[in-house]
């Protein structure tokens, strides 16, 4: 597979993970003051993930974006920067950040503690 | 078939909205980080900028970029796979799409009872 079809099939993907993701954050951030779309209060975030369903979710639709971002980001660097070794540096930087980040929010997803009470459904 | 100006302006513009999306999931594993670290107040002062007017203007920025990018984005996927279709016609339905997915987003952002 190459690049171009990369990015069209993760883009096809990600249209209806990050449209349901963002409704469902929007809809559990509206249980909890204060309510800010983006970043919903604590408790409204933190029983969002302790649904495994939303959990599994976030996780897919933040993997897949970031893959998807990456290998458009090579694209854009492959197609712009034309000097060899700034080229390779550029590809190595981006290359590391991507799996930081991506180690960063899988250890995220992977520890977020269960348990929370959820603001929109109720119960725990 | 050559693409038009307007095409290519698209296209441009649906890289920096890609570009700027990217840079903003890094924010979003912090986040999640900060609830998986256990501590709300730390998780509030971070999440805490989206509830600001400046926050929540660039909320709706980043909304609008999402919106604009996967617009376009099919748009690049249906000229690909028919490539005999009206592209004048899949430009302004992107373009149509971008703006009601913005302003969906803005509404979701600013919407009545969240402005206290």
């Amino acid at each position: 597979m190459n690049a171009q079809t990369f990015l069209r099939a993760t883009g096809l993907l990600l249209a209806p993970l990050v449209a349901v993701h963002l409704l469902s954050v929007a809809r559990f951030a509206a249980a909890v003051p204060p309510d800010t779309f983006l970043a919903p209060a604590w408790e409204a975030a933190s029983s969002r993930l302790s649904n495994p369903f939303w959990r599994f979710w976030d996780w897919t639709a933040f993997t897949v974006a970031l893959a998807h971002g990456g290998v458009g980001l090579h694209l854009l660097v492959a197609d712009r920067v034309r000097a060899p070794r700034w080229r390779s540096a550029a590809e190595a930087a981006l290359l590391v950040s991507l799996v930081l980040v991506a180690g960063l929010a899988t250890y995220a997803y992977l520890t977020v503690p269960f348990g929370a009470r959820n603001p929109v459904l109720g119960g725990s | 078939m050559v693409e038009s100006r307007a095409e290519r302006l698209a296209g441009a513009l649906r890289r920096v909205a890609g570009l700027a999306l990217l840079l903003t999931l890094p924010l979003l594993a912090l986040e999640t980080f900060l609830l998986a670290y256990g501590d709300p107040q730390l998780y509030a002062g971070v999440a805490g900028f989206w509830a600001t007017p400046s926050g929540r203007a660039v909320a709706i920025l980043l909304v609008a970029a999402l919106s604009f990018h996967g617009a376009d984005g099919l748009r690049a996927v249906a000229v690909d796979a028919w490539p005999r279709a009206r592209r004048g016609g899949l430009l302004a339905a992107s373009f149509l799409l971008a703006g009601l997915g913005a302003a969906v987003g803005a509404f979701l952002v600013l919407r009545p009872g969240v402005m206290a």
